[in-house]
């Protein structure tokens, strides 16, 4: 063989060399457990435990049963559930790791639950400051602030209908575009909102189902929070509904309602469609399926050195059911009439939830704070300016319009006793 | 013996903007993010204009006779000074390319191999630079131009999915973020983040006519500070300052958000892929040019028998940072603030330097115009 040749080949060969060597390294084929060597922990749940330290609640994927329950639940494929007491979550991660065969890891992880005792404690932080420099754990995790104790919850979250409890969770917060009763906050979320300091941070809410009530015992529609809806049978023994929102310190500080989340996701403009009913003391039992196509408009302006913010929010109503045996499809007057009722409870629903921003959680729930940073040029001027401290003496004048398009498929109501026109 | 050859246009265009842009994926980019807080994308801008307006005054100089950029200052320092000016050129290069490595190979590790010690990933990238460099320009301009438009297909998709779920575009505000007078400053401070631009010049005589180089200039530096605007907007929309300013990895954090249910998991692995192909690319590049300026310094045409020695050189600066905070301070202090003063300056001494001359001999005799310089490189 020529030598030209050789050099040919010996430079192949180096060339065939580099590349695997480069593809199996840098790629992390070599530095990586082999997958039933691990294993993945879906959920982690937070509580607070004695002497500052946290109760860590792993759920852990059962992979080696997972492939054979598809299709009929057994109780082989129930994850498999581990609770220590640990400084922080990578020090429970290793405790817990001392039983298991598999290497835990967090890479698959969705959900973070967090207790709500905890979370009104300053060490609760700390927590969190702990976990986000870990390279596994991911800034787009599920974060929801449980009522009742999350080791119980966790264990509890047996979704009929869902193939695994954590994939009951996904879906619930898949769910919220379309019910609109919580947040779909990220970990991300909570941390840009704590770090910029402008806005509260919220996380949704999570609870068992009472066990002592009764069907009787069913709150009014202002009081709906995860843990007090009593349902006899069901799919799941926790409930998910409403949030909780956060001070500019990062701490729990107080509950928004299922109803209240509708409110702050639509002055967002976070919300593509939900059933709203109007509240009991209305004129009319009726029910909507409200669409969000619009951006709340946000206008804000000094008044008598205030800061005065009028928003205008457009809706589009499809008529789903209604009480009244007045014909508000053919006779527009009527028309017109039920939407400025509906106009009119949704502006008094959300003044309300704008003074318990004031009154209880003394911040800017509403993100009203964009609308007025745009006339800043520079960050010392915005932090000079003080929001904060501007917000708790803002006002808000707040204007629903609600545009009925859809009436359903009745044409006048079938109680009409003048017959049809 | 390596024939230097010709690329194109188009193909310097691409090197350079894979030599600037990389620099956006990993933590580098939080140098910008430190100084620019909300307006990270105007003092790109700025930075890049800066340093476009630094190198123009030396462009109509290699227009007639091709020229590297150390020809030129030995042609108009004296060969004593243009050396001693080449050889702090080359080895500022060299120690930002080592620099640069440090951050991508933190970032390979943090990835894909976090149990490999980094000096393994640096010895093994350096490898593969190596043979890659051995192959020549001409292979590397045209891998090149097939990663550049890897690399906008992957800014474009970043772009998208994150305006699509991720973004608020009121998280912009406040525009100016520090303020006029210091973006400006900072400008100034930190055009040396497309300091590499000058490398372009060493690669003056491998572009065929001076219009394809000075279109490539032009587009190149267009093009890297355009996708560092998208880069740093996309940034601060998804992480408004100062959540922006607590990442190390922005890059990666932006693509890790990325979720589109448990059917495709993991988006951030085909982005770090990509970002690991650009990345390799731009470090075989540097091999590349680093012993090409060294052959231009020695005044010998063989460019291999420096490519080991540069990548050992290389591969001993990324040891020296203890840390990464160390390694993304030295780039900032050192590098930038007061590398720029030198490296920044030296185009227009090059130019006011060669105006004198010029001058001087026009009022001898116009006959007696110097005619081209030292031999060049791959000529």
């Amino acid at each position: 063989m020529s030598a030209s040749r050789w050099s040919i080949r010996l430079r192949q060969s180096i060339l065939w060399f580099a590349i695997s060597v480069t593809t199996l390294t840098t790629t992390g084929c070599w530095d990586n457990h082999e997958l039933e060597d691990l294993a993945f922990i879906d959920a982690i749940g937070v509580d607070e435990g004695p002497h500052e330290n946290f109760e860590i609640t792993y759920e852990i994927m059962n992979a080696s049963t997972e492939a054979a329950i598809q299709g009929k639940r057994t109780s082989a494929g129930r994850p498999v559930y581990a609770t220590v007491i640990a400084k922080n979550g990578i020090e429970g991660r290793v405790y817990t790791n001392v039983s298991s065969d598999r290497l835990m890891t967090n890479s698959q992880e969705k959900i973070l639950i967090l207790g709500e005792k905890l979370l009104r404690k300053p060490h609760s932080l700390n927590l969190i400051e702990m976990l986000v420099r870990e390279r596994e754990f991911r800034r787009d995790l599920f974060v929801i602030t449980s009522l009742d104790q999350v080791d119980s919850v966790l264990r509890s979250n047996d979704s009929k209908l869902a193939t695994l409890p954590d994939r009951y969770l996904e879906n619930m917060r898949r769910q919220h575009q379309f019910t609109a009763t919580i947040p779909n906050s990220s970990l991300n979320d909570f941390l840009v909102a704590h770090e910029v300091g402008d806005w509260l941070p919220v996380m949704p809410l999570i609870g068992l189902q009472p066990k002592q009530s009764t069907l009787n015992d069913t709150v009014s529609r202002e009081e709906m929070l995860p843990g007090r809806i009593p349902i006899r049978g069901g799919v799941n023994k926790i409930q998910m509904l409403g949030a909780e929102v956060f001070n500019y310190k990062g701490l729990a500080t107080g509950r928004l309602s299922g109803p209240e989340v509708q409110i702050y996701l639509t002055m967002l403009g976070h919300v593509q469609t939900f059933i709203y009913s109007l509240p009991a003391h209305a004129a009319t039992d009726t029910v909507m399926l409200l669409r969000q196509d619009v951006q709340p408009m946000v206008h804000a302006k000094m008044q008598r050195g205030h800061l005065v913010f009028d928003v205008d929010i457009p809706f589009i109503a499809t008529l789903l059911a209604t009480n009244t045996t007045t014909d508000i499809v053919l006779n527009a007057t009527e028309t017109k009439q039920l939407e400025r009722e509906v106009d009119k409870v949704l502006s008094q629903q959300t003044m309300a939830l704008f003074k318990r921003t004031k009154k209880e959680f003394h911040g800017d729930l509403f993100q009203l704070s964009h609308n007025i940073k745009w006339r800043f040029l520079t960050e010392d001027a915005w932090r000079q300016f003080n929001w904060p401290k501007r917000y708790m003496s803002a006002r808000l004048h707040v204007h629903y319009h609600v545009r009925i398009t859809t009436f359903g498929k009745q044409r006048t109501p079938f109680r009409t006793l003048s017959g049809v026109k | 013996m390596i024939k230097a050859g010709h690329i194109s246009g188009r193909q310097a265009t691409a090197i350079m903007t894979i030599i600037l842009v990389t620099k956006l994926m990993n933590p580098i980019a939080t140098i910008i993010i430190r100084w620019g807080q909300s307006a990270a994308d105007t003092l790109a801008f700025l930075s890049g204009l800066i340093m476009l307006v630094l190198v123009l005054p030396i462009l109509p100089l290699v227009k007639d006779t091709p020229k590297t950029l150390f020809g030129l200052m030995r042609e108009h320092f004296g060969k004593v000074l243009g050396t001693v000016f080449s050889i702090f050129l080359l080895i500022t290069l060299s120690l930002d390319t080592a620099v640069v490595l440090r951050a991508d190979v933190v970032q390979v590790q943090l990835i894909f191999a976090p149990q490999t010690p980094l000096p393994i990933i640096e010895s093994l990238i350096l490898l593969v630079a190596v043979y890659a460099s051995y192959l020549g320009l001409e292979a590397i301009a045209r891998s090149n131009l097939i990663a550049f438009f890897l690399l906008i297909v992957l800014i474009i998709t970043l772009f998208i999915i994150t305006q699509l779920f991720y973004a608020n575009w009121m998280n912009l505000a406040p525009i100016l973020g520090p303020g006029i007078p210091t973006l400006l400053t900072q400008g100034i401070l930190h055009a040396g983040f497309y300091g590499e631009l000058l490398i372009l010049f060493n690669l003056r005589i491998f572009v065929r006519d001076y219009k394809s180089f000075k279109t490539s200039v032009f587009s190149s530096q267009i093009i890297s500070v355009s996708v560092s605007i998208i880069a740093f907007s996309l940034f601060q929309l998804v992480f408004p300052y100062p959540s922006s300013g607590h990442l190390f990895f922005p890059f990666i954090e932006l693509a890790k958000l990325i979720y589109f249910g448990r059917f495709i998991q993991h988006i951030e692995a085909a982005f770090a892929i990509t970002w690991l192909i650009v990345g390799l690319l731009r470090i075989t590049i540097m091999v590349y040019v680093l012993s090409f300026m060294m052959a231009d310094i020695c005044n010998t045409q063989n460019v291999r028998r420096f490519i080991p020695s540069i990548a050992i050189f290389i591969f001993y600066g990324t040891l020296i940072p203890p840390s990464l905070v160390a390694d993304v301070d030295f780039k900032d202090v050192q590098l930038m603030q007061y590398g720029i003063f030198v490296y920044g300056l030296l185009p227009i001494a090059i130019a006011v330097v060669a105006y004198l001359r010029k001058r001087k001999n026009n009022k001898k005799s116009p006959s007696t115009e110097p005619q081209g310089g030292p031999a060049h490189v791959g000529e």
